[in-house]
């Protein structure tokens, strides 16, 4: 169970980092360009990203991370009824 | 320069040149193969270049021993005969001198001032020491060599050594080296007498630990730095010396210093010593004190290793296998540094009183009465409350000075260790912003900034101290307002810079803005939940705290308004701001509200606007799931805005809000939607009473359920409903009105259950004029199936059969189409819904989905026979011969077995002549028992002659009321037993007049009125007053008597006492049955005291099946045995319905 936990909370993670890149590409991009952006720069900007996850809570987090994954099924559905076509 | 050197004389000259030459002249050697030769070459000579020819040769043969080459063995025999051959001679009163040739050399060459000797003898020392310690046979030779090293002669020569001038490291570094085996040998078993000797053999150590490597490169392990030889000298004491050598050694403040400054210039393999040696030495040494480990892990100590983070990685040399087993140096560094800042047991970081600063906890122990004297006056009276805005002194003041020096922004294992240091002492916290005055956290996208935020938003994310920081419980006085906001909204966080940060154009600021106030406002709730555990009453010093708390916090945060305005801007698939923002919202109107009302925000367009973008959305999965989480949270804000119109239609949309929430919620799989949204339509149904819901479920649950089950449903029908719950909300008191008016046709047996639904009646009441609009038969259908659904859901939900089915009637009458109708009434299935509710009141024809429950109440009724089993209580009678017998027996026997109430009871005979002799008889016993020795004399002659007092008179005119004679025998039943729970009351009642009314019932008053008198005998009091109320009811007149005193009111509304168990509910039913015994008592109960009402009442409340039966029985029996012409007239005839 704890091992489930932990794969829900790591599939939320990348998610949200992924939204995150796509919702801040421009200001990324800015930051990485920035003159202090060196040694551990990246690091800490991902971690900065990544510690938004703890607003949420595990039952949301695993709503999210469901949808996404009925939704990648619901996509390797289609396919695999494409290709059987 | 050659011109010069002429003018010299030729000595001094040659004098210079030796000097100089010693350093670069190659000494000569010989091969050595047998001990002897070893010996002699050995043997001192005053010619010093003779000398350093064998201690060469001396060196090759252990250099081959401690390289392992080919030779080894056979050198290692020649070593071995030469220790052998050369141990002194124990000779009585003579301290032995092991190796005398090599000392005596060393002395001469000392003396001589030939370095090259000087240094040849420690490097020689120094190996064989090394083979020694390597080979367990020889240590004893080591030991001995190592003790005459302690001598005080050699001890002058290691000084000189060791002080040689800052260039001479190949003097320098061999004679440490010969130390540092020396204090190794035999697991350091000589390393106390050397430590002890320090004024030779730590000689200059300080200044010796700054001699550098400053050649170009690397610094070569294999040949060390005197900096580094003397380092692993101290390292080795370190690890080596016992506890009170090791405090000492640590309190040598200028050879700790030495030890730590420039740490990071140190090669990479020494900083791993260093390291290693300060934590399983020094740091992970439990039995060193503290106040010792502080000498050592000092605030520079703390900054130098802090230095080490970002320690370029060495690239892992496989030959350097020693370097191996060190982790790399900024992990190394990192882990020092966290077990030594946050480890309170092993480390250097103090106990501490989290949000107390140092110096207030004094007064938060005060004694209770102390601290109520002193904070009659308010937070103000305690005068450090306001001091700590500038400063928060705290007890890890060193911990405070150096995180001061750490760049927790740029560099993570910086920023772990200051938060677990931060953790382990919540002190420092508010202390840490106050004084890094350089932290400003306006807006710059720059990685900077990004550190920053991220440190606060850890900073603001660790947990609030259990009791504010106190050990097990809390103070009696608040922690200082400044200090908990300070660790709420760390200083960084001005008003000033959030609001830059929101209204600056970069997404990312705003965001990074908008999740620390959404954790600042978490943490405010918990810090306010906890002021509110503390606080006993309102104007407590808690809450004083708690508004100050919230007032201070005000200023710090950005207007609602500000954020709602930023929401506003974001773009639609900005979906980790959106949700994030609304959150922020939500927050606000949930621990703020004061603050968030003020804004007179109208959440409704928002709310709007986002339902249309979920509804709408063929995005990802996970893109809608993060939308609705944002739905939410508006949602939520809409149930606190009270200006929030649920019911009413936008212009753009088909529904009104709560509608389209409806259909949001019944249409999207249920894996999407949480929990929420389901909770505030059910919360907004029922504060618009359109349902009326329980505690144990919602009235909106089968609307919910069965919309869920019918699909895709008509626009035309959500139109309806729309209409429908907009009507109802709009005037509820209308459908309540109309749903009494229809309750009113129902039986009263079916009043028991009363929920109901006011949305299903408006239903009922706007269908006919959907109907009359004709719509599509197709609609028609799947609103007659939609309505079956929804009626039989809502049964199962525990409303009212009787109203379902009146709802059902109309919903027919209204859809005027029969085959519709009758899909409405579940035709195909059973019957129509009619009968089908019909069958659940237990017709039992019926085949259908009757639950347990139902089926349970078609079970045959109690026959009047079990009903007499149950209820009958025997008629008091008394014995034969009572007149006479009594007066033969001892006084105790007329008491305890019931010859005196035998007696009484003849007080309410027929006839007057038995009653006038009973009475005569009640006196003499009365002068009996009291003349006697029975303990209870005095009571009962009171007893007996109260009752003879009171029936005197009475007795005349007919047979003593039943009550009066009843209590007389039940009061002797009291007296005879003192630990009767009712004693006291009824000698009280003896005691309050000699005469008792006859139109009184004694104690009835005192017993359900004024409560027990031994706690918790309440139900047995009752019980023995119900017990008394049966045998008292036996004529015409006690029922009339019954019924003047109101005694049937207060034993119905006895039973609404849910604590009361069913024994006590039986007993009351056995006065009701009582009553039906004798004449005109069913009459009297019915129209009188409701007695039907009552039991339909109950049985419809009733738990048990059996009781149920029960009182449908006893209903029965009323109408048995009342005058049912009578009744049937008085009632208009329901009573016969309900039998």
């Amino acid at each position: 169970m704890a091992g489930k936990d932990q794969k829900t909370a790591a599939d939320f993670t990348s998610y949200y980092l992924q939204q995150s890149t796509k919702e801040f590409a421009e200001d990324l991009d800015k930051i990485r360009s920035a003159d202090d952006f060196k040694g551990d720069a990246l690091p800490v900007l991902i971690r900065s990203l990544q510690q938004g996850t703890s607003m949420f809570s595990a039952a949301d987090q695993k709503r999210i991370v469901d949808a996404q994954q009925a939704d990648k099924r619901a996509d390797g559905d289609g396919e695999e009824e494409k290709d059987s076509a | 320069m050659a011109k010069r050197k002429s003018y010299g004389g030729d000595g001094v000259q040659a004098g210079k040149k030796q000097k100089t030459n010693h350093v670069h002249q190659a000494p000569t050697s010989e091969e050595v193969y047998t001990d002897r030769q070893l010996r002699h070459l050995l043997t001192f000579d005053q010619d010093l270049q003779t000398a350093r020819h064998g201690l060469q040769s001396f060196k090759n043969v252990l250099d081959s021993i401690a390289n392992n080459d080919e030779k080894k063995s056979e050198h290692m025999q020649i070593l071995l005969d030469f220790l052998d051959s050369s141990k002194p001679r124990e000779v009585e009163d003579e301290v032995p001198v092991y190796l005398p040739d090599i000392m005596e050399t060393w002395g001469m060459a000392s003396q001589m001032n030939n370095e090259n000797v000087m240094s040849a003898v420690p490097v020689v020392l120094a190996l064989l020491l090394r083979i020694i310690s390597g080979n367990v046979d020889l240590v004893s030779y080591g030991l001995g060599i190592c003790r005459t090293l302690l001598q005080k002669r050699q001890q002058e020569l290691i000084a000189r050594n060791l002080s040689a001038d800052k260039g001479k490291d190949f003097i320098i570094s061999p004679t440490l080296r010969l130390l540092r085996e020396a204090i190794c040998l035999d697991g350091g078993a000589l390393a106390a007498p050397i430590f002890r000797a320090r004024a030779s053999t730590f000689k200059s150590l300080a200044r010796n630990m700054g001699l550098r490597y400053i050649g170009s490169g690397k610094e070569d392990p294999k040949r060390a730095s005197v900096r580094t030889n003397a380092t692993r000298l101290l390292l080795s004491c370190l690890k080596l010396l016992h506890n009170e050598a090791k405090r000492d050694l640590l309190l040598q403040r200028d050879i700790v210093a030495a030890l730590m400054r420039h740490l990071r210039d140190d090669p990479p393999f020494l900083i791993s010593e260093i390291l290693e040696v300060l934590k399983t030495s020094v740091v992970q040494d439990k039995k060193l004190a503290k106040e010792i480990k502080i000498k050592i892990l000092n605030a520079f100590s703390l900054t130098q290793i802090a230095t080490l983070y970002g320690y370029p990685k060495e690239p892992t040399n496989i030959e350097d296998s020693a370097e191996n087993r060190y982790l790399p140096v900024e992990e190394a560094a990192h882990e020092l540094l966290l077990a030594t800042c946050t480890d309170s047991a092993v480390g250097i970081c103090r106990p501490q009183h989290g949000y107390y600063p140092e110096g207030t906890v004094s007064d938060t122990f005060m004694s209770d009465t102390e601290v109520a004297n002193h904070l009659d006056f308010g937070l103000d009276s305690i005068p450090w409350m306001n001091k700590f805005s500038n400063e928060v002194p705290v007890r890890n003041m060193l911990l405070g000075e150096f995180i001061e020096s750490l760049r927790p922004w740029s560099s993570t294992k910086q920023s772990e260790l200051l938060l677990a240091i931060f953790e382990a002492s919540p002190e420092l916290i508010a202390r840490y912003f106050i004084h890094k005055k350089t932290f400003t956290f306006d807006p710059k996208l720059s990685a900077t900034w990004i550190g920053y935020a991220s440190l606060l938003y850890s900073v603001v994310q660790l947990p609030i101290p259990p009791y504010f920081g106190r050990s097990n419980d809390y103070a009696a006085v608040p922690p200082p307002t400044s200090v908990v906001l300070d660790n709420i909204v760390p200083p960084p966080m001005t008003l000033k810079a959030m609001n830059r940060c929101l209204s600056n154009k970069s997404k990312l600021i705003s965001f990074y803005a908008i999740r620390l106030l959404i954790l600042a406002l978490e943490k405010l709730d918990k810090a306010l939940a906890m002021h509110r555990e503390v606080s006993t009453s309102p104007s407590s010093i808690w809450q004083e705290a708690a508004r100050r708390l919230v007032d201070d916090f005000y200023q710090r945060i950005p207007d609602v308004k500000d954020i709602i305005s930023h929401y506003r801007t974001l773009a639609d698939e900005d979906f980790l701001q959106r949700e994030a923002a609304s959150r922020l919202i939500l927050l606000y109107y949930e621990v703020i509200p004061q603050l968030a009302l003020k804004a007179k925000f109208d959440v409704s367009p928002m709310l709007l606007a986002t339902t249309q973008r979920v509804e709408a959305s063929k995005g990802a999965g996970e893109d809608i799931a993060i939308s609705l989480l944002e739905l939410e949270h508006l949602c939520a804000v809409a149930k606190y805005s009270p200006g929030m119109r649920w019911f009413a239609r936008a212009a753009e949309m088909p529904t009104s809000p709560f509608t389209t929430l409806l259909r949001l919620y019944t249409e999207k799989t249920t894996a999407l939607s949480g929990d929420t949204l389901s909770q505030i339509l059910s919360y907004v149904a029922n504060e618009y009473q359109l349902v009326e819901s329980n505690s144990r479920s919602s009235g909106l649950d089968p609307l919910i359920a069965a919309l869920k089950n019918t699909g895709s449903i008509d626009s035309a029908i959500w139109t309806f409903i729309d209409n429908c719950a907009e009507r109802c909300s709009r005037t509820p008191i209308k459908y309540l009105e109309m749903i009494e008016q229809l309750m009113g046709k129902v039986d009263v047996d079916k009043q028991g259950d009363m929920r109901t639904c006011p949305l299903l009646v408006s239903f009922a009441e706007q269908l006919p004029f959907l109907v009359s609009t004709s719509p599509a038969k197709e609609v028609l259908k799947q609103l007659a199936s939609f309505f079956r659904d929804y009626l039989r859901r809502s049964l199962d939900a525990g409303v009212s059969r009787a109203f379902l089915r009146f709802i059902g009637d109309l919903l027919v009458a209204a859809i005027g189409d029969k085959k519709l109708g009758s899909k409405i009434t579940l035709s195909k299935k059973t019957s129509t819904l009619g009968r089908d509710t019909e069958m659940l009141d237990g017709e039992p024809e019926s085949t259908s989905q009757s639950t347990d429950e139902t089926k349970g109440k078609a079970v045959t009724r109690l026959s009047p026979q079990e009903l007499e089993d149950k209820l009958a209580v025997p008629v008091l009678t008394s014995k034969d011969n009572s007149l006479l017998k009594w007066s033969s027996k001892p006084p105790e026997e007329l008491v305890e077995e019931g010859h005196a109430a035998s007696l009484i009871l003849l007080l309410s005979s027929e006839h007057a002549s038995i009653r006038k002799e009973a009475l005569t008889n009640v006196i003499k016993m009365a002068t009996k028992i009291k003349e006697s020795t029975y303990e209870e004399n005095e009571q009962i002659w009171l007893l007996l002659m109260e009752l003879v007092e009171s029936a005197r008179d009475l007795i005349a005119d007919g047979p003593l009321p039943s009550l009066l004679v009843v209590f007389a025998c039940r009061a002797l039943d009291i007296l005879k037993n003192p630990l009767h729970c009712l004693y006291e009351k009824v000698n009280l009642f003896l005691t309050s007049g000699p005469v008792w009314k006859s139109d009184n019932i004694p104690l009835m008053k005192t017993i359900l009125q004024e409560g027990p008198t031994l706690d918790g005998s309440y139900y047995t009091e009752i019980s023995w007053l119900l017990g008394f109320f049966v045998d008292s009811l036996r004529t015409q007149q006690d029922v009339a008597l019954f019924h003047r005193c109101k005694v049937y009111e207060r034993l119905f509304s006895l039973v609404a006492n849910p604590y009361m168990g069913i024994n006590l509910r039986t007993q009351v039913l056995k006065v009701l049955y009582r009553t039906t015994c004798i004449a005109g008592g069913s009459d009297t109960a019915i129209t009188r005291f409701g007695a039907v009402s009552w039991l339909v009442a109950q049985k419809a409340s009733a738990l048990d099946d059996m009781e149920t039966r029960l009182y449908q029985a006893m209903v029965g029996r009323l109408w048995e045995t009342c005058d049912q012409k009578r009744i049937a007239t008085w009632s208009k005839g329901s009573i016969e319905k309900l039998i």
